[in-house]
C-alpha cells in the first residue's frame, strides 16, 4: 500500500514538473517569437546581416533586399486588435516575397522584415525604431498606434524613413514621410456623423473616448465642429478608459442617460466600446452607438450582447471581408492567408487593415526604379506614393490619392449595422461633410 | 461633480458594482494571501495563471457550448498550472530568501504569458450566458453580476472556513506559522504546501471565470489581477479573512475615484488601487489584517 501510494505520488511528481517544464519551454519559445518575430524563414537575412538595409544588390540573382520594421501591440491594451493586424501585415510580407515583388524596372525586391512587439508603449516603439534605423537601416517602417506614431513622425522624417501606419491620426496627414491607406480619424469620424445625419437627422451626440490616449482623443475637435455643422448638439465628453472595466462603463452610460444623447460615438477599441453597448443596454440609454474603426468589427454581435442589436454600428474605410463576395481584389488577401495558414474564415477587418498596409508599401516599390530603390530609398518611395493612384479594387472606400504635404488619400468611409436579427449590414459609402474640414479642424486644434 | 448632485440611483448602482468588483478582487486577491502563507513570497504568475483559465473556458465553452464544462476545464488548468509551479519552482526554492521565489515566478509570468498568447491569441469574447436584466428598486442588475455575487461569495466564505474549523486547516494554518515546528509534529509539510497552491489555484480559476462572466474574457483580465494584488497587500498577505475587506475597499475606491475624481484626474480610478496601497502601508506596514513579523537578532 506504501509502496503504491508512493509510486502514484512520485508519478504525480513527474507528470506536474513535465508539464512545468513544456509550458515554460513553449512559453519561452512563443515569447520570443511574439517579441522578436524573427523567425528564420521570416527574417534570416535581416537578422542575420544587420545592413541588409543598405540594399545591396546582387548582382548574380537580380534581386535587391531591403529591410522594413513591423512595430505590433500584440501584447499591450490594443491587443484585442493589433494582433489580427500583425496577421494580417506578417502573412503579406510572406505573401508578397512569395509571389515576386519587382520594380518599375524589373528588379526583384524581397523584403526582410523585422517585428517587434512594442506592447502600446510609445518609448519602447521609440527604441524599436531606433533599432530599426540604426542596425537594420530599413527604408520603410509599418507601425501602428498614434502616440508613438506621432512621436516619431519628425523623426522618420529626418531619416527619410516611410512610415505606413495603423493609426490614422489627422496630424500625420502633413507630416512628409507618414502615410496610410485610409482617411484620417477625424474625417472618418465626421463621415460617421454625415451618415447619422443622413439616417437619423440631427439631434444629441455624447462622447466616449479615453481622455490620457492620443488615438481616442484624436478625432475629438473635429466631431464637434462637424455636429455643430450637421446641426448636432454635443451633450458631454466621458471618459471610458481603454481598459474600461464593466462597471466603468455602466458607470459612464449612467451619467450618458442623464444627458439624453441620441448618439454615442465610441473612440476606443473594441474591448471597451463592446463594454459600453452592453452597460447602454444594462441602463436603459436609447442611443445609436457609433465606435470609429478599431471600435468595432466582426466579433461585435457576439461582444455587444443580444440587447444592444439595432443599436450598434461601426465606421470602416475597408470594405469587410463579409460584403466582399465579387470584389476580385480580396482574392489577393485570401490566398496570401491561405498561404500563411490562416483559413478563409478568419480572414477578418483587422487581418486586412495589416495586409493593406504591406501592400500599399509592395505597391510603391513596384512604381521606383532599382536605381531609386537602391540610392534614394525611402525619399523614392515617398515622391511614388505622392504621385500616383493606388486603386485596391474596391477593398478600400475610395481610390487613393496623396498629396504632397496632405495625405489624406480620400475622404469616403463604410459604415457597418448591427441590425436587430445580430447580423452585420453594410450601410454604404458616406464622406464627411462638405462644409468642413475635419483633418485640419484637429491639426489646428493643436 | 458635487455629492449631492449625485442620485440614489447612482449612488446605490456605483456601491454595488464596487462591491461586486471587491468581491471578485478579493477572489483572485485570496490566491496571492494562500500562496504567501505557504512559502512566505509572492506568486507574481498569478495574472497569467488567471488569463490562461480564462482562455481555456473561452475554448472549451466555443467548443461544447456550456458555461460549466467551461468552468471545470478552466479550474482544471489553473489548478494544475499552480501545483506544477510549486512542483517545479517554489519547492527547489525553499529554504531561499523570498525574493527567489518572487523572481522565479515572475519568470514564469513571462513564459505563461507567452503560452496565452498561444492558447487566447489576445482574442476579445463573451462566454454563451444569456443576460436578462432586473430592476430591483434603484438597482439594475444583470445576470452576470448575480452570477458572479452567488459564485463569489461561497468559495470566499468556504476557503476561509475550510482554513478556520477543519483540521486540514488547522495543518494549513500550522505550517504557515512555523514549517519546521509543523515538520517536528509529523505534519506532511511539502504536501500541505502543494494543498496551498492547489487551493491557490482553484479561487484563481474560479475567479478568472467569474470576471469572463462579468465581463469579457480578454487580456485584460491580467490587469485584475494585478490590482488584486493590491488588495491582498491592503488586506496583509497572511490574512485570509482581511482579503475580503481588502478587495471591497479598492473596488469601491476604483468606482468613487473614477465618478468623483475623474474630471480633474484623468484615469485616476485604474491607477488608485497601488495610489491607496501606498498610504495604507504607510500607516499600516502588513495591511490591515496582516501579522506584523518580528525578527529577533
Amino acid at each position: 500500500m506504501e509502496g503504491g501510494g508512493l509510486a502514484r505520488q512520485n508519478t504525480l511528481y513527474i507528470v506536474l514538473a513535465a508539464l512545468v517544464i513544456i509550458i515554460v519551454l513553449a512559453g519561452a519559445y512563443f515569447l520570443l517569437a511574439g517579441r522578436g518575430g524573427e523567425m528564420q524563414e521570416e527574417t534570416t537575412p535581416a537578422e542575420a546581416t544587420p545592413t541588409a538595409g543598405e540594399a545591396a544588390p546582387k548582382e548574380e540573382a537580380k534581386v535587391i533586399e531591403i529591410n522594413v520594421g513591423l512595430l505590433v501591440d500584440e501584447t499591450g491594451p490594443t491587443s484585442d486588435v493589433g494582433k489580427g493586424y500583425a496577421r494580417g501585415a506578417e502573412a503579406a510580407f510572406k505573401y508578397f516575397n512569395e509571389k515576386g515583388i519587382y520594380t518599375k524596372d524589373g528588379v526583384r525586391v524581397k523584403i526582410n522584415y523585422i517585428k517587434r512587439d512594442y506592447a502600446y508603449n510609445p518609448t519602447l516603439a521609440e527604441e524599436f525604431y531606433r533599432e530599426f534605423r540604426d542596425r537594420y537601416n530599413v527604408i520603410a517602417v509599418v507601425g501602428w498606434g498614434t502616440a508613438d506614431t506621432e512621436k516619431l513622425s519628425d523623426q522618420v522624417a529626418r531619416d527619410k524613413v516611410v512610415y505606413i501606419s495603423a493609426s490614422y491620426s489627422a496630424k500625420l496627414v502633413v507630416k512628409p514621410y507618414n502615410f496610410f491607406p485610409a482617411p484620417d480619424y477625424s474625417t472618418q469620424a465626421c463621415s460617421g456623423l454625415q451618415w447619422l445625419a443622413t439616417e437619423y437627422g440631427a439631434g444629441k451626440i455624447a462622447l466616449a473616448y479615453d481622455h490620457k490616449v492620443a488615438y481616442s482623443r484624436s478625432p475629438i475637435s473635429a466631431i464637434k465642429e462637424a455636429a455643430k455643422a450637421l446641426g448636432m448638439e454635443v451633450v458631454g465628453d466621458f471618459d471610458l478608459p481603454l481598459r474600461a472595466t464593466e462597471a466603468d462603463a455602466e458607470r459612464i452610460a449612467r451619467e450618458m442617460k442623464a444627458a439624453d444623447p441620441d448618439y454615442v460615438w465610441c473612440g476606443n477599441t473594441i474591448s471597451s466600446c463592446s463594454l459600453l453597448a452592453r452597460a447602454m443596454a444594462k441602463v436603459g440609454l436609447d442611443a445609436v452607438l457609433l465606435s470609429n474603426v478599431w471600435g468595432f468589427d466582426e466579433r461585435s454581435p457576439n461582444l455587444v450582447g443580444e440587447e444592444a442589436y439595432g443599436m450598434v454600428a461601426g465606421i470602416s474605410p475597408f470594405l469587410y471581408p463579409m460584403f466582399a463576395s465579387g470584389v476580385e481584389a480580396y482574392n489577393v488577401i485570401y490566398e496570401a492567408a491561405s498561404m500563411a495558414g490562416v483559413p478563409k474564415e478568419e480572414v477578418t477587418l483587422r487581418f486586412v487593415q495589416g495586409f493593406l498596409n504591406v501592400w500599399l508599401l509592395v505597391k510603391a516599390i513596384e512604381e521606383v526604379t532599382s536605381q531609386d530603390l537602391l540610392e534614394r530609398k525611402g525619399e523614392a518611395l515617398k515622391e511614388v506614393l505622392e504621385s500616383r493612384t493606388f486603386d485596391f479594387g474596391g477593398i478600400t472606400a475610395a481610390p487613393l490619392r496623396f498629396q504632397e504635404g496632405w495625405h489624406v488619400p480620400y475622404k469616403t468611409v463604410f459604415i457597418v449595422f448591427l441590425a436587430e436579427d445580430g447580423s452585420l449590414q453594410l450601410k454604404g459609402k458616406f464622406t464627411a461633410p462638405e462644409a468642413i474640414d475635419c483633418a485640419k479642424v484637429t491639426i489646428e486644434g493643436g | 461633480m458635487a455629492l449631492e448632485a449625485v442620485d440614489v440611483e447612482t449612488w446605490s448602482n456605483l456601491i454595488f458594482q464596487g462591491v461586486l468588483l471587491g468581491i471578485l478582487y478579493s477572489l483572485i486577491a485570496m490566491g496571492y494571501n494562500l500562496v504567501y502563507r505557504a512559502n512566505k513570497s509572492i506568486n507574481f504568475a498569478v495574472p497569467q495563471v488567471v488569463l490562461l483559465a480564462a482562455y481555456t473556458a473561452l475554448i472549451t465553452a466555443t467548443a461544447t457550448g456550456r458555461l460549466e464544462v467551461a468552468l471545470a476545464s478552466a479550474i482544471i488548468v489553473s489548478v494544475a498550472v499552480s501545483m506544477a509551479i510549486e512542483r517545479g519552482v517554489a519547492r527547489p526554492l525553499l529554504g531561499r530568501p523570498p525574493i527567489a521565489l518572487i523572481g522565479a515566478t515572475l519568470g514564469v509570468f513571462y513564459a505563461l504569458k507567452g503560452v496565452v498568447l498561444v492558447v487566447g491569441g489576445s482574442e476579445v469574447a463573451v462566454l454563451p450566458l444569456d443576460i436578462d436584466y432586473y430592476r430591483l428598486g434603484a438597482l439594475t442588475v444583470a445576470t452576470n453580476d448575480l452570477i458572479s455575487l452567488l459564485g463569489a461569495i461561497p468559495v470566499l466564505a468556504g476557503v476561509v472556513l475550510l482554513h478556520r474549523k477543519t483540521s486540514f486547516g488547522a495543518a494549513m494554518r500550522a505550517v504557515a506559522e512555523d514549517a519546521e515546528g509543523a515538520a517536528a509534529y509529523g505534519l506532511p509539510v511539502r504536501r500541505l504546501m502543494l494543498a496551498g497552491w492547489a487551493l491557490a489555484g482553484l479561487v484563481g480559476g474560479l475567479g478568472s471565470i467569474l470576471l469572463a462572466v462579468k465581463t469579457q474574457v480578454s487580456p485584460d483580465l491580467e490587469y485584475y489581477a494585478i490590482r488584486a494584488l493590491a488588495a491582498s497587500l491592503i488586506a496583509g498577505l497572511d490574512s485570509l479573512g482581511g482579503v475580503l475587506l481588502g478587495g471591497i475597499v479598492l473596488g469601491l475606491a476604483e468606482q468613487l475615484a473614477s465618478k468623483f475624481l475623474d474630471p480633474y484626474l484623468p484615469g485616476i480610478g485604474s491607477d488608485i488601487a497601488f495610489l491607496l496601497l501606498l498610504l495604507i502601508l504607510f500607516v499600516k506596514p502588513y495591511g490591515f489584517f496582516g501579522s506584523e513579523r518580528i525578527e529577533r537578532v
